[in-house]
């Protein structure tokens, strides 16, 4: 899992009958030290029942068994699935 | 999943189990912010009907066979999957990126 910043989204109209209805966003990593420092490329990441949008930091898996798991679809052909909504990350000692 | 423009089309005279019937089409990855190319061309199976010069975007690794698991095409119990590692599973009528 990691940490990303949702930059925006993507629609198609032509897609796997198994994506219909799914939320497209497009996420880039964040630097956990630094929030504001985005790291690596983007990569498309389907909302999975979160409710996120452009602005949001979120937590990203990118492994298709719990991502399937997260869709609650076992067929559908994902692997990245925003997981939630990030509300602070706190960094101690 | 990434995004890549469909460059190509490869056909097979002869091919392994499952394949048979199956689209294989010749991607060139591209980034998503700058749209340009990144990594290598690659072939990968079509499940939307993809033509040459659209905009996709594709899974890879174990994904890209439970693309033809789910797939309308081919729903049937006990059908051979066809052993591919990148399905195109979308074609991208347009994206908004906010910096």
């Amino acid at each position: 899992m990691f940490i990303a910043k949702v930059i925006g989204n993507v629609w198609a109209t032509r897609k796997h009958p198994q994506l219909k209805n799914a939320t497209m966003l497009l996420v880039k990593a964040v630097d956990p030290l630094d929030g504001n420092k985005l790291t690596g490329e983007a990569t498309l990441a389907l909302d999975g029942n979160q409710g996120a949008g452009p602005g949001d930091t979120v937590l990203i898996v990118d492994e298709g068994g719990s991502a399937r798991k997260i869709l609650k679809n076992p067929k559908a052909p994902v692997r990245t699935v925003v997981a939630g909504i990030v509300d602070k990350v706190y960094i101690g000692e | 999943m990434k995004q890549a423009k469909v460059i190509g089309r490869v056909f097979c005279s002869r091919q392994c189990c499952g394949m048979e019937s199956k689209t294989l089409l010749l991607i060139q990855p591209l980034d998503w912010e700058t749209d340009h190319p990144s990594g290598e061309p690659l072939v990968a199976g079509d499940t939307v009907g993809a033509g040459a010069g659209e905009t996709v975007f594709f899974v890879a690794s174990r994904e890209a066979i439970a693309a033809f698991e789910g797939w309308e095409g081919e729903t049937a119990v006990g059908a051979v999957l066809p052993p591919v590692d990148a399905a195109i599973v979308g074609i991208i009528d347009g994206k908004n990126i906010k910096n």
